[in-house]
């Protein structure tokens, strides 16, 4: 089954988590791999299963995912720790993971979501799949949603 | 009155207890849980009014959380925050015992309402 689900229902819903929990505004860009190959990533992953089963990653850099910790922690972003960088990019992978959830047909179950530490950009954007890019702060974010290969 | 709050995210947690400061319950004791089953220690050796818990957690989700709250105490507000939003799921975690929910991201403004409600303030 395909997700049938609109990319501008995705960057709905990106942007409306970056701005009500980070406060931050999460704008649409083309994609650009020419900008991110040489970058690391940080990267959250949940994963959906039922009538659709895959799953949404969000990866961004290490600075801006340090700053969307220190955006929830309510610290400076020299201060925050890298266990609460890992918990504040899982957040909100959950919350882009469980509101595109709710845009499926039937019945589907969220997994936890994982950080994986800093990756290569070769890791965050995998052929095949269908990715939105963002900026914000200068940074790049990358939202994915992979079907599972059956 | 005091407050638990269950959440497997410390920056969730955090993003909670701010957010109540702008709610009826400003000024509330909170005490915090990373764990459903850290949550059932603490609810069992506290006296809580209201319960705010998370819905997707590892190992005891925020359902059977309720199941087992709701074993021991008929009484106690919960509100479950989530970002499950499909009705049918809300319904079911209605019918097991939570009083209302919140889906997340939320404003404060979302939160007290559902605060409000749940313990009869007129708003």
């Amino acid at each position: 089954m395909k997700a049938d689900v609109a990319p501008a229902k995705l960057n709905e819903i990106a942007e409306r988590v970056w701005s009500m929990v980070l406060g931050m505004k999460l704008s649409p860009v083309a994609c650009d791999p020419a900008r991110a190959e040489a970058r690391d990533f940080v990267l959250g992953k949940i994963t959906i299963s039922g009538n659709w089963s895959g799953s949404v990653t969000l990866g961004c850099s290490p600075k801006l995912a340090r700053d969307a910790a220190a955006a929830m922690f309510g610290k400076k972003a020299a201060e925050t720790e890298p266990d609460e960088i890992r918990d504040a990019l899982g957040e909100l992978t959950n919350m882009v993971g469980g509101n595109f959830k709710t845009l499926l047909k039937g019945e589907h179950r969220l997994s936890v979501p994982d950080v994986v530490g800093t990756v290569p950009y070769g890791e965050v954007v995998p052929p095949p799949r269908e990715h939105l890019w963002f900026e914000c702060k200068g940074g790049v974010v990358i939202l994915s949603v992979l079907e599972q290969q059956k | 009155m005091n407050v638990l709050v269950v959440d497997d995210s410390a920056a969730m947690r955090k993003i909670i207890i701010s957010a109540l400061g702008k709610t009826e319950l400003r000024g509330a004791r909170t005490i915090e849980a990373a764990t459903g089953k850290e949550g059932l220690d603490k609810f069992l050796d506290g006296n809580f009014g209201i319960i705010l818990s998370d819905w997707n957690m590892p190992e005891m989700d925020g359902i059977e959380f309720v199941n087992r709250v709701r074993k021991v105490d008929s009484r106690v507000k919960i509100i479950m925050i989530t970002t499950e939003g499909t009705m049918g799921k809300l319904e079911s975690a209605l019918d097991g015992g939570v009083d209302e929910y919140v889906v997340k991201p939320f404003t404060p403004e979302t939160l007290d309402r559902k605060i409000k409600k749940v313990l009869g303030v007129k708003s």
